[in-house]
């Protein structure tokens, strides 16, 4: 072997062997940290404590002077039809899809003080209650029509619009969450009434809300009995989605997105890209250098091909032949991947604390991952490599054997 | 162990069609068998394919045309594309030589010797000494004379084991003493080894006592 080494080591340059690892490296390092990067964004964004484990999106038909005709001349309003449901259902990113239950029957509000009262229609909505933020809710998110007290959930920008928006202009007290919690009022439905008090304030759904169970029932008692198609649907994202799929849809069909919720969807959708698209920059790199360390061993090859005639009419077998080069090659991509799982392992919690600030509870990745990723990627060069040397040292093998 | 080489209506390719083909020749066109510990001289001008016939012979060719078959010694046969086999069992000497420059003598020779553990550096070493090579065997072979360097390749030849050796013009660059020399060498492997022994030869023959010769 030895004697084989110094014969096949002509026209081996060793600049240009390192220029090549070089370049190899920085391109595994880029990639060993993106796919580390992919691996821990999708764990920040599953886990349950996490801000972005899921997300919700509600979504509407536009309105549209059109619909208004219609709605005005006895048509129906803008509605989601079953089918309409079950493709939002079956994309890939959506977890839950959730429509909005409407009162079909006159709903009264009253406050009372003393001798006077206060009336108001109103409406009132439901979604199963799993859809519910419930986490500041002390009371039972539970009500039917036996009860004859309703708990409601009303939207955290009412008490915005009215501290900041009314109270504040006209002289009135400003009222925190605690003290509207403590005012009830009553419920005219169907003609009985319903003691009712705000329990609570969703930032997730800008409604009304009533328990689903109650809702349903008195719609089978108080209403019209028409079947209706939701106007509304919530839906719940996967956390570990990008979102793509349901941007797209929603944008195919020109709903209606609610609050800008698909802020969050399209938040994670750019993370994901930027992460890919690091990562290919990353892969790009590494293909290119080690393409071009190919390139060179096949020159190598070729400006040897007396040297390998030779010694193929020695007797020397392919595999002997091919064993120098083999090794130069194993040499080069085992330190390259080596020392770029070494460099990342030192890099990424520069980068990784920045992502797992989005969900504390995580614990930052080992080591191991990024050694399993590199010796994964060594081992898939190095056969490349082995093949390409051994592919070419044999094309030379026989054309010398014509 | 080879123990026959046959050959069968060989023709070189080149030769098809042409007036070469008509010519005379105990070897194209012919039934031939080479039998292990024979010795055969192949005789012809240049031209005639003496070259050719080493390479076909050594499964280091196969432009040609009718067949070449080996015998082993358990009687099954040795397919010619199992050039990498064909070599274990046939020793050549070039006549390009086909050494390397960069290597010195020794290492030429301990290049092909390790392939098969067949000598140690100190018997190479006596080889090429014997051939009045002591005082270059260490320089590379590139600084040696063509003379020099054919008594590297033919010493490097009879480094590995082998059934049968082929000598392509084996003194074509050496005087009488040193073409001696290399006969006697032959002669004691043919006779510790019982190797068949093949020569050709351009006019100057390599003197030896062969036991049919060919026109080629």
């Amino acid at each position: 072997m030895k004697l084989l080494v110094v014969l096949l080591r002509r026209h081996v340059s060793l600049w240009q062997l390192v220029c090549f690892a070089l370049g190899g490296l920085l391109g595994a390092v880029i990639l060993l940290l993106s796919l580390q990067s992919f691996r821990d964004v999708n764990r920040a964004f599953t886990t349950e404590d996490a801000i972005f484990s899921e997300n919700y999106v509600v979504i509407s038909k536009p309105v549209s002077l059109l619909t208004t005709v219609q709605s005005l001349i006895g048509g129906k309003s803008p509605s989601f039809e079953e089918r309409e449901i079950q493709e939002l259902e079956a994309l890939p990113d959506v977890s839950c899809v959730a429509p909005f239950r409407s009162a079909h029957f006159t709903v009264e509000a009253i406050v009372r003080s003393g001798k006077r009262s206060l009336r108001t229609e109103m409406f009132l909505e439901s979604v199963p209650d799993d859809f519910v933020d419930l986490a500041d809710v002390n009371i039972e998110w539970k009500a039917d029509l036996n009860d004859r007290f309703v708990p409601v959930l009303v939207p955290r920008n009412y008490l915005d619009l009215y501290n900041f928006g009314y109270a504040s202009t006209r002289g009135l007290p400003q009222l925190s969450e605690g003290a509207v919690s403590q005012f009830s009022f009553q419920l005219f439905i169907g003609g009985s009434f319903y003691h009712a008090r705000i329990v609570g304030f969703s930032t997730r759904l800008n409604t009304i809300l009533v328990p689903d169970a109650f809702l349903a029932e008195a719609n089978r008692i108080y209403g019209n009995h028409e079947k209706e198609e939701p106007s509304r649907l919530v839906i719940r994202t996967k956390g570990d989605a990008a979102g793509n799929a349901l941007l797209q849809h929603i944008a195919h069909h020109q709903y209606i997105v609610a609050d800008g919720g698909d802020a969050m969807v399209r938040m994670q959708s750019m993370v994901y890209g930027v992460v890919w698209a690091v990562a290919a920059v990353g892969l790009l790199v590494v293909l290119l250098a080690f393409f071009l360390l190919v390139v060179s061993m096949l020159l190598l090859v070729e400006k040897n091909r007396d040297i390998f005639r030779n010694l193929a009419s020695m007797g020397y077998t392919l595999r002997q032949m091919s064993a120098p080069y083999r090794l130069l090659v194993l040499g080069v991509d085992v330190t390259v991947w080596l020392l770029a799982a070494i460099v990342s392992v030192f890099v990424y919690p520069l980068v990784g604390d920045l992502i797992l600030m989005a969900a504390p509870s995580l614990e930052p990745t080992g080591a191991l991952p990024l050694f399993l990723i590199a010796t994964l990627c060594c081992f898939v060069f190095v056969a490349i490599h082995f093949f390409v040397i051994g592919r070419a040292i044999k094309k030379v093998y026989k054309e010398e054997r014509r | 162990m080879l123990t026959t080489i046959s050959l069968h209506n060989l023709l070189p390719k080149v030769f098809v069609g042409s007036r070469a083909s008509e010519a005379p020749s105990d070897i194209w066109h012919r039934e031939v068998v080479l039998q292990q510990g024979e010795s055969v001289l192949i005789e012809a001008e240049s031209g005639r394919g003496k070259t050719s016939l080493c390479s076909f012979i050594s499964g280091l060719r196969s432009d040609y045309e009718g067949q070449i078959l080996y015998t082993q010694s358990d009687g099954s046969a040795l397919a010619v594309e199992q050039s990498d086999l064909l070599r274990q069992h046939i020793g050549i000497l070039f006549q390009e030589h086909r050494l390397f420059g960069e290597l010195s003598a020794v290492e030429n020779v301990m290049l092909k010797s390790q392939l098969t553990c067949y000598a140690t550096v100190e018997e190479v070493r006596r080889q090429l000494e014997r051939l009045g090579l002591a005082e270059c065997m260490d320089r590379p072979c590139r600084t040696l004379s063509l003379g020099q360097q054919q008594r590297v390749a033919f010493v490097r030849a009879l480094c590995q084991p082998c059934s049968f050796l082929l000598l392509d013009e084996p003194i074509s660059h050496l005087d009488a003493d040193n073409a001696d020399i290399m006969s006697q060498m032959v002669a004691e492997r043919q006779r510790a080894d019982s190797i068949g022994l093949i020569v050709t030869s351009v006019g100057h023959r390599f003197p030896y006592q062969y036991t049919r010769i060919f026109k080629l």
